[in-house]
């Protein structure tokens, strides 16, 4: 027995349990050694608790008192370890909060307790194990000791002998894994952290930090504690020579997956509490950016669920920003040293890519790559899957490679397609300040753009890319989403019927975003409007809250909304001629559900994009409506739901996706007939309503063609989805005759849907321009002074590069501030004073009125003027919207426009008369108090949605709350 | 189940026989916003247009030159105007001369008196509509008048003009606007098209005037039909003609080329004693036109129309004297028509025979106005002016004259709702109703017309025969 320091306050120690406390006793009266409370937390533990806890029972420290803490243990746990420990005081707990809220139970139960050892109940420490690390305590004045792991089974492997931390939070082990002990690491030495099976704490350093953050329930509330330690001055150290076998056994009791997340939320709350404001402020970004690399490399691994998972762990911070500020406030208080201090003992960046290099990562990756073997295996397992994963592996390489000359050679600036110029920081410094030249309130789109460029790193291009590219697959993911409840057959079909339609490809050629975000969105907005009936098969595994349905489906239209405003009307119009099929139908109450859903949602997502959407008075000019009677002509409508159109030998081809959606009409009964019918009512009046609008037959604006007839694709989807489950279900009770031929006759139109999409892949651009008019116009860029100048921008809405104001049929008008317009132009709001002008002078001009118009635009500040024809130069064959004659002959007999030969397709002026002295109109760019506040209370509204969205989502697709 | 699925499938087929008939319904074809204005004939812009521009080709700015040109700006309308013009000369810096002319007035613009150049055009703005802008030319062969260009165009037509002995035709291709302009001239008679290598691609220089001595270019002809295409840009062409070498004739001529074809081209009035006349049509299209010369006499039946053949890139001529128009229709009214649809270019020409002396050619109006004015009329001792106006419908119409006498617009009482049945026209003398030297005339009528103005000296030298400028309604 050793000789330990008086300690008055371990011999006044006491454990309460219950409401009683209980004085400790101690074990020696004359040289007191401190009291040390052994807290052993036990969840329906294992076989291996006898055993553990016997390393426990035979310890040599004299002055030990043990506590156990029940975390709501469903099996016989407690009394097994009261049966190893009949001394033992207990602490029964009502749930499992974890193990750090679990061993926090010690700060209510004992008082007077000179340490605190933590123990898992898989962890078997040597008998002198406890002794050695009150020991080193003492000796060097250390706060948190720990001893050195050992493997379970062997101990002559070693686990860990303390942590490193890097700035990331993320620990890394000292030493090598499974390395042989050969008591090379046998010194005692500071360490970040120490692992958390056996971690000894002095009482009154536990004490005033609060404990373990109850909030991390498990797995990094080790290193978040020594974090803290460190911060209030206290040393960590691992003491060797203190050796414990650890069995791990948390995997066997939590999932794989489980644990992956939990590190990542947990790592990135220390990291949000430890750290002062200004080396947060400083590694934050880098955390940020680490997170996207990872994410990004979990992505090319083929594992999208850890993407999310480092994605969820900033999400679930965020929603704990309250509780993260009242820890940082309490740290504040305890703070002793300061961070450059406290991060002597994390890894070094050189270190750390030491280790990357070195293995670290390497043994991740080929974690990840046995890891990712193993999921495939698992997913592979049946049948489905196999298809499923096959399907998309398809789709996947039809993709890449009808895509592969826009992924290696750009996209060009087509149409609406302006190039991203702007920096994410300047995009949502445009949101902040107020739109654009021709625009009074910040589009959303700016700040949605502004914070995916972020999200990238600032690599604006790659998000142009992701963002045009990507709405194809997100498209299609949204279709497969939509008929998931459907079957996975039924998913197939509407994937393969889905990706054979026209519209996103020719949305591409012609640099339209309406077509393309629209036929990314319509699934996703369709399966919404679905769940929204409460009706099967579309009732399972959804939230069926009115209020959460309403959110989720506003949150969907507001993203749309924010590149194409028409989206707003167009979510109730679907939802209103679902209703309405539903009273032939039936299932009418669903449909109007889904009506008073779709309405309350769509009045949401305006009030997401205030004040942007107090400007849809004007909602003509917003980007896909056009005024009355513009669709895009002929080829606005039903063409686009076809893949082939035209004369040809492949025309008829063009139509199998109808055959393939009717077969449900057919042979569906019950709910697949049902919602046969609802998504023919779609389709049908989508085409009708493009069509009619084509030929003027429409006494109002509507959305162009393409905008239109993407519900009408998606909707086809369903219904073919429909027919392959109705195939399934339904087909077994007819007898053989006309019902299985016409099964037939739809199978092999899906199949034979996919050839003309194969054929167009090969291409490798979707038929997009090669060039477009950035090197035509690149002498704008010359033209650049510190004087601003205008440009003015006159066109068909469907090929002007921005977005502008009507002056006519099919005719409108745009300005970009000194040069080509980028995306910041291309989603404009209400007409300024000076647009207005502009149009003025430009009728004048057309109607024979003035000679000088350059004049009047000179006061603008305009000194070009583009009349555009096509989205793209001449050569490229690009789409023709001629300008009318009298406007092109108008300008013409300008006194003060010099024209300039650039291409057919776009005829350019330069105005003679602009004065530099004039400029470009600046308007009011500043931040006001006015609009700070508007775009916090935009900034707010999301927040918001997204927070209640998020609450009422539950676990594993369980509804949690009816908000 | 069938009571089930027979509802559905009867609902989804009748919207999609809807959606199918609509989809089969044509689509229209879109609306032009802006219509091209095609004006064969000058047209005042509407008084409430933001600015007017007129551009005056021809004319000379020395001393003793052969075509003095003085640009006379009229204000029928309500408000006074102020404006500029600018002088292009074809040697040493423009030169601008602000106005203001009040409602009612007319002001007159000698081009010498502000730039020395052996060629001038004038380029005229005004700060609103509802102005007329007529320029004249004097020289030793007379004086002759032409309304000047609201607007400019890729493409002048002139189906007369002469290269013969004795005549000197000159082209003034007037290029305003900042672009250099590249032109293409084809001349076309009755016998061949010519297209002289100096005449294509031939450039105009921006702001600048291109004066071409046609007689220098092409073979002499006593009948050009001339084409001008612009392959980039827009001019102005005005045709200066003067006779005033060897040979019996003389006179000097101004004429505005027109900007677009027609199928109808309308003279109020036609021949008097002592003049020839003739009507030349210019086909420059790629179609063969048959055309119609319809005369209307005054009195008594009317003789049948005298079609003709043009073929393509050509031109016909019709001498009047070849007609053998009876007595009765010594005095009349006439009209080309295209009978097949292929727009032409007509002219009408009339010469002095015997002691009245004068050439002029003008084109005719491809269509009626209710409104007309005239703005370089005058009265004097030296100077008769009459106005022709012709009604070319089908039903009667009453008109008026009216005068501006510098700050109103007053009615000519003699000349106040005079009633003209259908197609028939009337040549009113002013000398007794107005007078001096430049007194602008409106004539107001309740249904279509068509209105001319002959200037002749009283002394038989010269004379000038010129439509009006249609005012908008």
């Amino acid at each position: 027995m050793r000789d330990y320091p008086a300690d008055p306050v371990a011999t006044q120690g006491m454990v309460r349990t219950g409401d009683v406390t209980v004085p400790i006793v101690p074990a020696v009266t004359v040289t007191t050694p401190p009291a040390v409370v052994a807290v052993v937390v036990l969840h329906d533990t294992g076989p291996w608790l006898e055993e553990a806890l016997a390393g426990l029972a035979a310890q040599d420290y004299p002055n030990l008192s043990y506590l156990l803490v029940d975390a709501a243990s469903g099996d016989d746990s407690l009394a097994r370890a009261r049966a190893v420990l009949p001394g033992a005081y207990v602490r029964r707990l009502d749930h499992n909060p974890g193990f750090g809220g679990a061993a926090n139970a010690v700060l209510d139960a004992v008082e007077g307790a000179a340490f605190y050892a933590f123990l898992h109940d898989d962890i078997s420490l040597d008998p002198p194990a406890l002794r050695l690390l009150v020991e080193e305590a003492f000796r060097s004045n250390a706060g948190v000791v720990g001893p050195k792991l050992v493997d379970w089974d062997t101990p002559t492997e070693l686990l860990q002998v303390g942590l490193a931390v890097d700035k990331g939070g993320g620990a890394a082990p000292l030493v090598e894994r499974g390395e042989l002990d050969q008591a090379q690491h046998d010194a005692v030495r500071d360490v970040f952290a120490v692992p958390g099976g056996c971690t000894l704490v002095r009482a009154d350093l536990f004490e005033a930090l609060g404990g373990f953050d109850a909030a991390i329930s498990v797995l990094g509330e080790d290193v978040d504690l020594c974090w803290r330690a460190q911060v209030a001055g206290a040393r960590v150290l691992v003491v060797p020579a203190a050796r414990a076998r650890h069995r791990e056994a948390l995997s066997e009791r939590e999932g794989r997956g489980d644990r992956r997340h939990l590190v990542d939320r947990h790592r990135l709350r220390s990291v949000l509490s430890c750290y002062g404001f200004l080396h947060l402020a400083r590694v934050l970004p880098q955390v940020l950016v680490s997170t996207l690399g990872q994410a990004g490399y979990a992505l090319l691994c083929g594992r999208p669920g850890r993407a999310g998972a480092l994605f969820g762990a900033w999400t679930w911070n965020l929603r704990r920003l309250g509780e993260v500020a009242e820890r940082r406030r309490t740290l504040r208080s305890l703070r002793r040293l300061p961070d450059r201090e406290v991060r002597r003992l994390q890894l070094s960046d050189g270190v750390r890519l030491r280790a990357v290099v070195g293995g670290g990562v390497g043994r991740e990756v080929r974690s990840s790559l046995a890891g990712v073997g193993r999921e495939l295996t698992v997913s592979l397992r049946t049948r489905e899957r196999r298809l499923a994963l096959a399907a998309w592996a398809v789709v996947a390489l039809v993709l890449l490679v009808g895509s592969r000359q826009l992924i290696t050679g750009g996209i060009r600036a087509v149409g609406g397609f302006a190039p991203f110029d702007d920096t994410a920081v300047d995009l949502l410094d445009a949101y902040l300040r107020g739109g654009t030249d021709i625009g009074t309130a910040p589009p959303t789109a700016h700040a949605l753009l502004g914070l995916g460029g972020l999200v990238l790193g600032g690599a604006m291009g790659l998000l142009r890319l992701v963002v045009i590219v990507g709405c194809l697959p997100l498209g299609m993911l949204g279709a497969w989403r939509l008929c998931g409840p459907l079957g996975h057959r039924s998913r197939l079909v509407a994937l393969v019927v889905y990706a054979t339609v026209a519209l996103p490809f020719t949305s591409l050629a012609e640099g339209s975003w309406g077509g393309l975000v629209l036929y990314a969105a319509a699934p996703w907005l369709l399966s919404r409007l679905a769940a929204a009936t409460g009706e099967a098969p579309f009732d399972r595994d959804r939230p069926s809250g009115f209020w959460h349905q309403v959110l989720g489906l506003a949150l969907v239209t507001a993203v749309a909304g924010a590149f194409v405003p028409a989206v707003v009307l167009l979510v109730p119009a679907a939802a209103l001629v679902m209703a309405l099929a539903s009273l032939v139908t039936g299932g009418a109450a669903g449909g109007l559900r889904a009506l008073a859903v779709a309405v309350v949602a769509s009045c949401s997502a305006a009030l997401l994009h205030l004040p942007w959407s107090l400007e849809l008075g004007d909602w003509t000019r917003l980007g896909g409506v056009g005024p009355a009677g513009t669709t895009g002509g002929a080829d606005g409508g039903i063409a686009l739901v076809r893949f082939v159109s035209g004369p040809g030998v492949l025309a008829p081809l063009g139509w199998v996706v109808f055959v393939a959606a009717a077969l449900a009409l057919f042979i569906g009964r019950d709910w697949r007939l049902r919602w046969a019918g609802r998504a023919w009512f779609v389709a049908l009046s989508s085409v009708l309503l493009a069509e009619a609008a084509a030929r003027q037959l429409l006494p109002m604006p509507v959305p162009t063609g393409d905008v239109l007839i993407a519900f009408a694709a998606a909707a086809l989807a369903l219904a073919a989805a429909l027919g392959m489950a109705a195939f399934q279900q339904d087909l077994r009770n007819y007898r053989f005759g006309w019902r299985q031929v016409a099964s037939l006759v739809a199978a092999v139109a899906a199949v034979v849907g996919v050839s003309p999409l194969l054929a167009k892949a090969l291409e490798g651009r979707w038929e997009t321009p090669g060039s477009d008019f950035d090197r035509t116009l690149a002498f704008l860029d010359g033209a650049r002074s510190d004087d601003g100048f205008v440009v003015l921008w006159v066109g068909d809405p469907d090929v002007l590069p921005l977005a502008g104001s009507p002056l006519a049929d099919e005719v409108s008008v745009a300005t970009s501030a000194n040069g080509a317009p980028g995306v910041t132009d291309r989603w404009a709001g209400r007409a300024s004073g000076g647009t207005g002008a502009i149009a003025d002078a430009l009728r004048s001009a057309a109607e024979g009125e003035t000679e000088r118009l350059g004049q009047a635009l000179g006061e603008h500040g305009v000194r070009f003027v583009a009349l555009v024809s096509r989205a793209a130069p001449e050569r490229t064959g690009a789409t023709a919207a001629p300008l009318p004659e009298g406007l092109v002959d108008g300008l013409a007999q300008q006194l003060d426009l010099r024209r300039l030969d650039v291409d057919p397709a776009l005829g350019l002026f330069e105005n003679v008369a602009w004065s530099p002295a004039v400029g470009a109109e600046d308007g009011d760019r500043s931040v006001t108090l006015g609009r700070g506040v508007l775009v916090a209370l935009q900034a707010a509204l999301w927040a918001g949605a997204l927070a209640l969205l998020w609450r009422g989502r539950g676990r594993r697709g369980e509804p949690r709350a009816a908000l | 189940m069938l009571s089930r699925r027979l509802p559905v499938i009867v609902a989804v087929a009748l919207l999609g026989v809807v959606a199918a008939n609509v989809i089969r319904s044509d689509v229209p074809g879109e609306e032009d916003a802006f219509p091209t204005p095609t004006f064969a004939l000058p047209t005042a812009d509407h008084a409430t247009a933001p600015s007017s521009t007129w551009y005056c080709a021809a004319g000379t700015a020395v001393e003793d030159g052969t075509a003095d040109l003085t640009v006379v700006v009229a204000n029928p309308g309500a408000g006074a105007r102020t404006g500029s013009v600018t002088w292009v000369p074809s040697e040493g810096r423009r030169e601008q001369t602000r106005f203001e002319v009040a409602a009612g007035g007319v002001e007159s613009f000698l081009a010498r008196d502000e730039v020395q150049a052996p060629w001038v055009s004038a380029l005229v703005e005004v700060d609103g509509g509802g102005v007329v802008v007529e320029h004249s030319v004097r020289g030793q062969g007379g004086e002759a008048d032409a309304p000047c260009a609201p607007s400019a165009s890729d493409r002048w037509y002139l189906a007369n003009g002469s290269t013969a002995r004795g005549a000197s035709q000159h082209l003034f291709l007037f290029n305003p606007f900042p672009d250099d302009a590249i032109v293409d001239i084809t001349v076309a008679t009755g016998l061949a098209v010519e297209e002289p290598n100096r005449l294509q691609g031939l450039p105009v220089p921006a702001g600048r005037t291109t004066v071409v001595a046609l007689a220098e270019v092409v073979r002499r002809e006593a009948v050009t039909a001339t084409s001008v295409a612009v392959r980039s840009g827009r001019l102005v062409v005005d045709r200066l003609q003067r006779f005033d070498g060897p040979g019996e004739r003389s006179g000097l001529s101004l004429a505005l080329a027109a900007p677009s074809l027609s199928e109808t081209w309308l003279f109020p009035d036609g021949q008097v004693a002592g003049q020839a006349e003739r009507w030349h049509v210019s086909n420059p299209s790629e179609r063969e036109a048959i055309v119609a010369l319809e005369i209307v006499p005054r009195n008594g039946e009317v003789p049948a129309p005298v079609e003709r053949t043009v073929p393509p890139r050509s031109q016909v001529t019709v001498d009047g004297a070849e007609l053998d128009l009876p007595e009765s229709a010594a005095v009349h009214a006439s009209a080309v028509r295209s009978l097949n649809g292929v727009g032409v270019v007509a002219e009408r020409e009339l010469e002095g025979s015997g002691p009245l002396r004068g050439w002029s050619s003008a084109l005719g109006s491809p269509s009626g106005a209710r409104r007309w004015a005239l703005a370089a009329g005058a009265v004097t001792e030296q100077v008769g002016e009459a106005v022709i106006v012709h009604n070319p419908g089908a039903e009667s119409v009453a008109f008026s004259l009216f005068a501006l006498t510098g700050n109103d617009v007053e009615p000519l009482d003699v000349f106040t709702d005079l009633e003209l049945g259908p197609a028939g026209f009337a040549h009113l003398s002013l000398r007794g109703a107005i007078e001096g030297e430049a007194v602008p005339i409106v004539v107001e009528a309740d249904g279509p017309v068509v209105v001319e103005r002959y200037l002749r000296d009283n002394n038989s030298r010269w004379f000038s025969r010129v439509m009006g400028i249609p005012l908008p309604d």
